[in-house]
């Protein structure tokens, strides 16, 4: 039997409302919600359902906070967003920063006149601790999500003519530094424990020493996927 | 949030509370024990409803005066009805200092809100008003200032015994339940009103003591006049064909509800736009209420004489005349009620339910053989039920007031399918009545035992977690860890290190896979990853507002603010504790 579009049964009300359908079930058997039975099958009128839904105190869950989906090439994305710089004239920490700072306005992700202030931003959070992963790699990033600025993460990553001294705990200089930028705390915890999952893989970090194009970064980082 | 209440200063027990004590002792009794609150309910009872009987009789001689110093003065029977509202506000406003209109959803909102608690002024306030204004002419009831006067009646008994604010509210209803009883010699239709439209409560536990207190206020009015009846009417019996009759005018009755609900509230959304108008409004209103006097006396003023001839089935002759009437009498009703001249809405609600009553027998009497149907008298007394019923939602006070006025079970029946069918009419259209709706949507409807009741009485500042550590934005995650082992919970408020005004909060869930990660861990601010928009609820609200915040935003725990200062941390899992031991506290069993 066809379910005229205007009828909502059971299972679909107490998703609606938040709770089981049998617990949605026996509230029509004591008579609590108004429902209407046609052939022995029990459904619900739209309108009706929300207003009771209204004067009961019984909220709607559709639009309730979800947790972010997984995306299997989250990170390779966020690179092709951004950009690499394959051989970069920096010999310092704020040199490096500064490059991909500057990057990420030629390739209009943010725009001209908010490239100091985030600048500053990223320059700030290192003072407070360094953000070198070791083995190599850094993760420059400021130190709040930067809502405003962009919608989806962004990854730049640089390549630094001479490895940059970047106080890093196992003592060695970095060679590839990844600036993350990020819309909210959610997302930039997916791009770092992708990161960190992709450092973890045998010889990534050392493979970053080739320099690697965007495209090529973005084609290795989409073959080591966590199982999930 | 709650609103701030007045509460006897500590310490100073009154001499009739520690008497109260005493003899609750001596009788080997806790306060548990209810059966002493009977003799405070019989004096509430007496009081009560000498306060009717005294109004009753203030209204009837000064209303006799008035009408005598008028006598052949048309400009002065034009202005006195304006005077009188005029006066009657002010006495309400400025003397009394209390808010305007009829008064019971204050006192309604006492027992939601204030543990029982009214002003001992309030005693006077609506009685006095009502007095002068309803003598000069305004089309209102005394029902409604005898119910205020009751109930502050009861309440200040309950404050000199320094009662608990259960018993106290019970006390109000006493002074409720003996104020009408008294008003209508009527003890049931006293106990009901005060049980249904007040109190919303159904125990042995209130009922005894409201039933007792009718019963005196009834027995000592009966002193006062002797045992008669408000309304005197013709003996009647009703048939099949009138019980059809009545289900047409149940229906009749819940659109005349409607009709009159209506009215009142518009002539009071344009009597807001008159300039000072808790005063001016009153008098503009009531020399219009003059000017309908002038034309028909009989539509102003309480009205019982218009309805004790409609009972009697001595109307003139003629259908448009009852329609003239009930016309003039709505509008004059409408006007005085509306303009927020002191006075109850209860009286009107018996007068133009007599007349519709008495309308409609006419009408139907054209399509129907002479004597088909019973006398009119007997309709105007069921209808007037139907405008009770449909007007303050309350079909058993219609029902019993008819059938105790009337002293008999003849006409159960048709009262029941004019009642029923006039509130069914009625709640097509909303569920609150007159005196409640002003509550409603202010959300102070609060009725015992009800989940609103119990959430709103609980603070958040009762139900906060203990043991909760919070963190500051520039801790890296690998300090965190410490933290975390130090912590049973999953959720930590961050807060800026010196202000303490919270910046953001951390989910331990959303954040362990770079936990489990040290190099990534230690390259990670708390600030980096908190939720830097947490939902929150200011400090002084209720569970109410914290549970609409929790459903909304989906979070399990919310940070309490003082300001922006982080205050403590609120838990759907505290939550529920708290709920569960105000449920059980609040209800028996």
């Amino acid at each position: 039997m066809a379910m005229n579009p205007e009828r909502v049964s059971i299972s679909e009300a107490a998703q609606h409302l938040g709770v089981a359908p049998s617990m949605l079930e026996r509230w029509v058997r004591q008579g609590l919600v108004a429902s209407h039975h046609t052939g022995g099958q029990v459904w619900f009128d739209p309108a009706e359902l929300r207003t009771w839904a209204k004067t009961h105190g019984v909220q709607s869950r559709v639009g309730a906070r979800q947790k972010g989906l997984f995306v299997e090439d989250f990170f390779a994305r966020a690179i092709e967003r951004g950009a690499v710089i394959p051989s970069a004239d920096a010999t310092s920490v704020l040199g490096v920063i500064e490059l991909a700072t500057r990057a990420l306005v030629d390739h209009q992700v943010i725009p001209e006149e908010q490239l100091t202030g985030f600048t500053e931003q990223v320059i700030e959070r290192e003072r407070m601790a360094s953000t070198a992963l070791g083995s190599g790699v850094a993760v420059p990033h400021p130190r709040e999500p930067q809502q405003g600025l962009v919608a989806e993460p962004v990854v730049v990553v640089v390549f630094p003519k001479v490895p940059v001294d970047w106080a890093a705990l196992d003592g060695r200089d970095v060679h590839a530094a990844f600036l993350l930028l990020s819309p909210n705390a959610r997302e930039h915890l997916q791009v770092l424990s992708r990161l960190a999952f992709a450092m973890r893989s045998d010889g990534f970090a050392e493979w970053l020493m080739e320099r690697p194009s965007r495209a090529q970064l973005a084609a290795k980082l989409r073959t080591i996927v966590p199982e999930v | 949030m709650l609103p701030d209440i007045e509460v006897e200063p500590k310490g100073t027990t009154s001499f009739a509370g520690r008497g109260y004590r005493r003899m609750a002792r001596f009788l080997g009794s806790s306060d548990e024990r209810w059966e002493l609150l009977l003799p405070l309910a019989i004096l509430v009872g007496l009081a009560s409803g000498l306060v009717a009987v005294g109004l009753r009789r203030g209204v009837h001689h000064l209303g006799d005066a008035l009408l005598a110093v008028s006598e052949g003065r048309l400009w002065l029977r034009f202005l006195i009805p304006g005077a009188g509202a005029f006066l009657g506000a002010w006495i309400v406003a400025n003397l009394f200092r209390e808010p305007p209109g009829h008064g019971v959803p204050g006192v309604i909102r006492s027992v939601c809100r204030w543990g029982g608690r009214l002003k001992r002024r309030t005693i006077f306030s609506h009685w006095l008003g009502s007095l002068v204004n309803v003598s000069a002419g305004g089309s209102a009831g005394l029902e409604g200032p005898i119910v205020v006067s009751g109930a502050a009646i009861g309440s200040t008994v309950g404050g000199l015994f320094k009662l608990d604010e259960r018993r106290r509210s019970l006390l109000l209803a006493c002074g409720v339940a003996g104020g009408i009883s008294a008003v209508f010699n009527a003890p049931m239709t006293g106990a009901l009103f005060a049980a249904e439209v007040v109190l919303a409560e159904w125990t042995a536990f209130s009922i005894v003591p409201i039933i007792v207190s009718a019963a005196v206020a009834a027995q000592l009015e009966r002193l006062f006049l002797g045992d008669h009846q408000s309304f005197l009417h013709a003996p009647f019996s009703m048939g099949p064909l009138d019980f059809a009759a009545c289900a047409v005018l149940g229906l009749i009755a819940g659109v005349a509800s409607l009709a009159l609900t209506a009215s009142i509230e518009w002539v009071d959304r344009l009597a807001r736009k008159v300039p000072r108008h808790r005063l001016l409004a009153p008098l503009l209103f009531g020399l219009a209420v003059g000017a309908v006097g002038l034309m028909a006396p009989e539509a102003i003023g309480e009205g019982y004489d218009l309805a004790q001839s409609a009972i009697r089935s001595e109307l003139p002759a003629g259908l448009a005349l009852v329609f003239v009437l009930l016309f003039v009498k709505g509008a004059a009703t409408s006007m005085t009620l509306g303009s927020g001249a002191p006075g109850g809405v209860f009286a009107p609600c018996l007068v133009l339910g007599a007349v519709i009553g008495v309308g409609f027998c006419r009408a139907m009497g054209l399509a129907l053989p002479e004597g088909a149907l019973a006398v009119e008298g007997s309709y105007a007394l069921v209808s007037m039920a139907g405008l009770v019923a449909g007007v303050m939602h309350a079909p058993l006070t219609a029902i019993l007031l008819v059938m105790e006025v009337t002293a008999g079970y003849d006409v159960i029946l048709p009262l029941m399918i004019v009642s029923v069918l006039s509130l069914i009419v009625v709640r097509r259209f909303g569920h609150h009545s007159m005196y409640t709706r002003e509550l409603a949507e202010t959300g102070d409807l609060l009725r015992p035992g009800t989940d609103k009741r119990i959430l709103s009485d609980i603070r958040v500042s009762e139900a906060l977690d203990e043991d909760v550590l919070t963190v500051s934005p520039n801790l890296t995650l690998a300090q965190f860890v410490g933290v975390v082992r130090r912590s049973k919970r999953n959720h930590f408020p961050v807060l800026e290190a010196d202000s303490r005004r919270l910046v953001g909060m951390l989910d331990l869930g959303d954040i362990r896979e770079i936990l489990v990660d040290p190099d990534l861990a230690k390259l990670t601010l708390v600030g980096t990853v908190m939720d830097a928009a947490p939902a929150s609820v200011p400090l002084g609200s209720t569970l109410v507002e914290a549970l609409a915040v929790f459903e909304e935003s989906g979070a399990w725990v919310l940070p309490v603010l003082d300001g922006d200062v982080y205050f403590g941390l609120l838990s759907k899992s505290r939550l529920f504790d708290r709920y569960r031991a105000e449920l059980s506290a609040q209800t028996d069993v």
